[in-house]
């Protein structure tokens, strides 16, 4: 079986299946999509623009001094900020653990959900989150459209407590991270375009064995 | 969309697969896990039913290695294909760089084929974002089965748009890593 990208599309088949034939208006639909629906669920402000995000030292840093004092406020063990594609941005707390990764994945997939949940019964958002089990919970809050926090902690910290001061750290951290989109919308593309090239080329090289 | 976190030195983006269900999304998955080498890569979660059917999605990080002193990591998700799960896959689509359509090649899902690719089209417009500017990579997968519609009908209900396209048996591995890379690129071409 020939395998690989096939830049040619070829003359269709006659021997399509007849039931695909209607089919083909739902093709042509996606080839020329039309206007945006009409939604009805709560307005999204994300930019879809932002198609890569860079987060420099300096913002980098700043989110880091919010997220510290509010891990060391709360007596939390750990802390985080990240995007809502579950990519953790800023860690701060006991320990890193690969299974961090993970979480920040399962963080940004459950909050993502409850947004859902949240459309479905005609809220703007549910903009907090909390898993409490035993001896651990987790406090997720929405900052803006784009970033969450999560915060983890023990039964030594009150929850009322954590609400509060996470809620002063997203209005910090909304600040920090607008600006950081702003900066990023400025930012010269020239730089980028030889990373992109580079990392293309290591691509090329990781999976070159699976050509042959 | 893809993060550049220049503190960390790392590179992240966030690649969906999509497609109706069973047409191997979770398949490809198992077997890039399977396939590379644990310093590259983390642990395979799955939340799934008790059938094994995604529930919510697989998520497998996987690390390219350096490029300029950065870590280029890339995050792969599968959504969950059955129809019932349609806000979940929206859900899991939300910041997604990239994605990567499975279609189950054979006669008889040709029509859940369209259905999802009409789905994620609309999702897709939903976020804001150009159906027809994003990332995407097509994967014929099943092609080793007898029956499988020839690569050009495929293409003329389903590759109308003419994306990057691969013919694969997932459970094999063929047309795997290749359908991979093609995305992988087309995300970092956008950074």
């Amino acid at each position: 079986m020939a395998v690989g990208p096939m830049t040619d599309p070829r003359t269709p088949a006659n021997d399509a299946d007849p039931d695909a034939d209607a089919a083909e208006g739902v093709s042509r639909q996606i080839r020329q999509p039309s206007a945006p629906p009409k939604r009805t669920g709560p307005r999204r402000t994300f930019d879809p623009n932002l198609t890569d995000m860079v987060i420099d030292v300096k913002t980098s840093g700043e989110i880091t001094e919010v997220l510290s004092r509010l891990v060391r406020e709360t007596r939390a063990s750990s802390g985080m900020v990240l995007d809502r594609a579950g990519q953790i941005i800023v860690f701060d707390g006991e320990d890193y653990r690969a299974e961090m990764m993970m979480l920040g994945a399962l963080v940004a997939g459950t909050y993502a959900s409850t947004r859902e949940m949240a459309r479905i019964l005609h809220e703007d958002n549910f903009r907090m989150l909390l898993q409490e089990g035993a001896k651990e919970k987790i406090f997720t809050e929405a900052i803006g459209d784009q970033w969450l926090i999560s915060v983890i902690f023990d039964r030594h910290t009150h929850l009322g407590l954590v609400k509060v001061l996470c809620n002063r750290a997203t209005v910090d951290l909304s600040q920090i991270l607008d600006r950081a989109i702003e900066t990023n919308r400025n930012r010269p593309r020239q730089q980028d375009i030889g990373l992109a090239r580079i990392t293309g080329d290591t691509i090329d090289l990781l999976f070159r064995k699976d050509d042959a | 969309m893809a993060l550049i976190n220049v503190a960390a030195r790392e590179i992240h983006g966030k690649i969906v697969y999509y497609g109706p269900g069973l047409c191997g999304k979770t398949t490809n998955l198992q077997y890039i896990h399977g396939q590379i080498p644990d310093a590259t890569k983390g642990d395979l979660l799955s939340i799934a039913t008790e059938t094994e059917r995604t529930l919510f999605f697989d998520f497998l990080p996987l690390d390219l290695g350096k490029v300029h002193g950065f870590t280029i990591r890339f995050h792969l998700y599968t959504v969950p294909g059955q129809v019932l799960y349609e806000r979940t896959r929206v859900a899991v689509l939300n910041g997604a760089d990239g994605v990567v359509f499975v279609a189950d090649a054979r006669r008889e899902r040709l029509q859940d084929n369209l259905q999802s690719l009409r789905e994620l089209a609309q999702n897709v417009s939903n976020q804001g974002k150009r159906f027809l500017d994003y990332p995407l990579v097509m994967q014929y997968n099943k092609m080793d089965l007898p029956e499988a519609l020839p690569v050009p009908v495929l293409d003329r209900y389903l590759n109308t748009i003419r994306v990057p396209r691969f013919e694969a048996a997932a459970v094999n591995g063929v047309g795997v890593f290749e359908t991979l890379r093609a995305i992988c690129k087309l995300v970092t071409n956008k950074l």
